[in-house]
C-alpha cells in the first residue's frame, strides 16, 4: 500500500478524535439530502480506504469501523437514482485497487476488538461491511479485484474471512431458528386464553415482554443470517478453491448439512410461522441458496473431496435429506439443472459414505503413532510442529491455526509455513494402508477360493 | 431450561465423539489420581468426583465436577464447573464457576479432561486459605439467569494459587 509500513511518530501523536470528529461530520452531512452536492469527496475516500485496513496507523477498530459507516452512506442504492457518489466507488483508482481488500481485512480484524462486547459488536460492523461488499460484487471491476484477492490470499486473509463468515452464518441462523421454537412456545401459552387469563398479571406482562424481545432478536439475527448465507452463495459461484481446502471443506459441508436438516428434515414443521416475512424468515429462499452453495462447490471440486466431506459429518448428514430437498425444490420451481446436479451430488456423497465404511473396516486397529494426537483419526498428511516436535495431521493443525497462531502443545508462536512435513511417517502410513488392504483382499480371495472348491466338489458330485 | 448451565443443544460432531470415546478408554486404563468418572451413557456430559489431596486444606473432602462438551470439542473448550456445593477457594465461586485460564482463553486442543482435572486439583492443593473470591456475590447474582462461565470475561490476575 502507499502507506509506509511503520507509522511516523508525528501521526501517532495526533489524538483519535481528529479522525473521529471528521467521520462524524461526514456521516451527519451525508444524511442531509444534497448537503454534499458539489463537494469533492475524493480525498476523504482516499483517506478512508488507506486507513481502514491499517491497524498500525489507527489502532482502534471501532474508529476504522466508523469509516465503513461513512462509505455506507455514500453507497449508491439500488433504487437507481444516479448517485454522484457512484464514481467514488466505481471510477476511483485507489478504490478499485484497495477497497475490497481492506474491507475483507477489516471484516477479519473486527473479530477481536478487545472490548467485552466484541462478540456482539462484530455483527453490526460486519453488517455494514457486508452491505458494501454485496454492492461491490455487482460492479465488474471490483468483482475482478475480489476474485484476484481470493486467489492471492487463498490461504491468508481470504481464508480467515471465509472462516468468520461461516462461523457467523452458523451462529446466527442457529440462534434465530432456536428462538423461533421458543417464540412458538410462548405463542401457544398465550393462545390458550383460559389458562393465560388465570395467570398473575405480572407474569403475563413478563412473558409478553419476553415475546417481543424474542421477536426483535429473531428479526435481527435472521436478517444478518440471510445476508451471510447469500454472500456465501454468490461468492461461491466464482470463488470455490478456499471452500474446498482440507482445513475448510469439512466445516463447510457440516454447516450445509446442518442447515439442510433444519429446513427439510423431519422437524421442519416446527419452524412454521403464521407470518414468517415479519421475521424475514424465508425458508424457500434459504433452501435455494444453500442448495446453490452445494452445487457451486460440487462444480469446482476438481479433486472430488466434497462428497466425502458431506457424508463424513456424522451428525446432520443422511441421504434422505438430499431427496427431500430435491422434492421441495421441484415444488417451489428451482431450475431443473440445479436440482439434477444436486441429486447427483447426493448420490456421490452416498457412495463416498459406503466407501468410507469399507476403508474403516479394512484398516481395523490403527497403531497409535499413526493417529493424530488431537482428533485421534488416521493422519493423511502428518506434519511436525517445529517447537514441540509433536506430529499432527495437517488439516487438523491448520484449522486450529485459523483462529489461534500458537502451537497447541506449548503455546509457542506457530504459522502454517513453519510446519515440517513428516515424510517418513507419511510413507509408513501409506504402507500400513496398503498392507491392510492387501490382507483384506487376501482374505476375500481365500473365501472366494473356498467357495470355488465347494462348488467344484458339488459339481463333481453331480457328475457322479 | 432451568439448569444453571444450559449445555449446548447441538450434538457432538463426529470428531468430538471419536475423541471423547478415546479419552474415556484412556481414562479407564489410567485415571488421574484422586478422580472418579461417574458412569453414565451421556458422552456429552461427564460428572467427575474429586477427592481433595491428602495433606491439603481439602483432604477428606469430595466434590463433583460437571464437564459439558461443545459440538466442536476439542477445538473449543469444554465447560467445567463444580456442582454446588463447590469447594471454598479464592478462585471458585459459590455457583461452581471456576476462574482458571485453561478453561477459557488459554484452552488448547492438546489438553484433555484428564489434564484439566490435574490442573484443578493442583489449584485446590496450592490454596492456603478457604474463602470465596472477593466479588463472589456480585458475580453469582449476575449469573442467575443461567449464564455459562464461558460467557464471562475472566481476568486471570493471580498466578500463585
Amino acid at each position: 500500500m502507499p502507506l509506509p509500513s511503520t507509522c511516523p511518530m508525528e501521526f501517532a501523536c495526533m489524538p483519535e478524535h481528529f479522525v473521529e470528529d471528521a467521520l462524524e461530520l461526514l456521516i451527519f452531512a451525508s444524511r442531509i439530502p444534497k448537503a454534499l452536492d458539489g463537494v469533492v469527496l475524493d480525498d476523504f475516500m482516499n483517506f478512508i480506504i488507506m486507513f481502514m485496513g491499517s491497524p498500525n496507523f489507527i489502532r482502534n477498530p471501532y474508529l476504522r469501523a466508523k469509516m465503513v459507516e461513512v462509505l455506507n452512506c455514500w453507497m449508491p442504492r439500488r433504487s437507481g437514482s444516479s448517485s454522484a457518489t457512484a464514481t467514488l466507488f466505481e471510477g476511483h483508482q485507489m478504490s478499485l485497487e484497495y477497497l475490497v481488500r481492506n474491507l475483507l481485512k477489516l471484516y477479519v480484524d473486527i473479530e477481536f476488538t478487545g472490548s467485552h462486547t466484541q462478540f456482539y459488536d462484530k455483527f453490526n460492523i460486519r453488517h455494514n461491511i457486508a452491505e458494501l461488499l454485496e454492492y461491490l460484487w455487482q460492479v465488474p471491476s471490483h468483482r475482478n479485484a475480489w476474485t484476484q484477492i481470493a486467489k492471492e490470499e487463498e490461504k491468508g486473509v481470504y481464508l480467515n474471512f471465509l472462516n468468520f463468515l461461516i462461523n457467523d452464518s452458523i451462529y446466527l441462523l442457529d440462534e434465530s431458528l432456536n428462538k423461533i421454537l421458543e417464540l412458538k412456545e410462548i405463542e401457544a401459552e398465550m393462545s390458550n386464553t383460559a389458562e393465560w387469563e388465570r395467570r398473575p398479571a405480572q407474569e403475563r406482562q413478563e412473558r409478553t415482554r419476553l415475546f417481543h424481545s424474542q421477536e426483535n432478536i429473531i428479526r435481527i439475527d435472521m436478517k444478518l443470517a440471510n445476508e451471510d448465507v447469500s454472500m456465501l452463495a454468490f461468492t461461491s459461484e466464482q470463488i470455490v478453491v478456499p471452500f474446498l481446502l482440507p482445513e475448510m471443506v469439512e466445516r463447510v459441508a457440516s454447516m450445509l448439512n446442518y442447515f439442510l436438516l433444519q429446513l427439510v428434515g423431519p422437524q421442519r414443521k416446527s419452524l412454521t410461522l403464521k407470518d414468517p416475512e415479519k421475521y424475514e424468515f424465508r425458508p424457500k429462499q434459504l433452501l435455494k441458496q444453500i442448495v446453490c452453495i452445494y452445487v457451486h462447490l460440487a462444480r469446482g471440486d476438481k479433486e472430488n473431496n466434497f462428497p466425502a466431506a458431506i457424508s463424513s459429518d456424522g451428525r446432520s448428514y443422511n441421504e434422505q435429506l438430499f431427496s427431500a430437498a430435491a422434492d421441495v425444490l421441484r415444488k417451489i420451481g428451482e431450475d431443473m439443472r440445479v436440482i439434477q446436479e444436486f441429486i447427483e451430488l447426493g448420490a456421490k456423497a452416498k457412495a463416498a459414505a459406503s466407501q468410507a465404511m469399507d476403508t474403516e473396516a479394512t484398516l481395523g486397529e490403527i497403531p497409535d503413532e499413526f493417529l493424530d494426537p488431537i482428533q485421534y483419526t488416521l493422519m493423511k498428511d502428518p506434519v511436525i510442529l517445529p517447537s514441540s516436535r509433536i506430529t499432527v495431521d495437517r488439516p487438523v493443525i491448520q484449522r486450529h491455526l485459523l483462529s489461534d497462531s500458537t502451537d497447541p502443545f506449548n503455546r509457542s508462536h506457530l504459522t502454517v509455513d513453519m510446519l515440517i512435513p513428516d515424510t517418513e511417517l507419511k510413507a509408513r502410513i501409506g504402507e500400513f494402508i496398503m498392507s491392510q488392504e492387501l490382507k483384506r483382499r487376501g482374505e476375500g480371495l481365500n473365501i472366494q477360493s473356498i467357495k470355488d472348491t465347494i462348488q467344484t466338489t458339488n459339481g463333481e458330485m453331480l457328475i457322479d | 431450561m432451568t439448569s444453571s448451565s444450559a449445555p449446548s443443544r447441538k450434538a457432538l460432531s463426529k470428531i468430538a465423539c471419536n475423541r471423547l470415546q478415546k479419552e474415556l478408554v484412556e481414562w479407564q486404563v489410567n485415571p488421574p489420581a484422586g478422580f472418579k468418572h461417574k458412569v453414565s451413557d451421556n458422552l456429552q456430559r461427564w460428572v467427575i468426583e474429586v477427592n481433595g489431596a491428602p495433606g491439603t486444606l481439602y483432604s477428606n473432602e469430595t466434590y463433583q465436577l460437571q464437564v459439558d462438551f461443545p459440538e466442536h470439542y476439542p477445538m473449543e473448550a469444554p465447560q467445567v464447573i463444580f456442582v454446588p456445593p463447590a469447594p471454598l477457594h479464592p478462585h471458585i465461586y459459590s455457583n461452581g464457576h471456576i476462574c482458571l485460564d485453561i478453561l477459557y482463553d488459554s484452552w488448547s486442543p492438546a489438553m484433555t479432561v484428564s489434564s484439566i482435572c490435574i490442573s484443578i486439583l493442583s489449584m485446590l492443593s496450592s490454596s492456603t486459605v478457604k474463602q470465596r473470591p472477593a466479588d463472589n456475590d456480585r458475580y453469582v447474582k449476575n449469573c442467575r439467569n443461567g449464564r455459562s462461565p464461558k460467557e464471562t470475561r475472566w481476568w486471570f490476575h493471580d498466578d500463585k494459587v
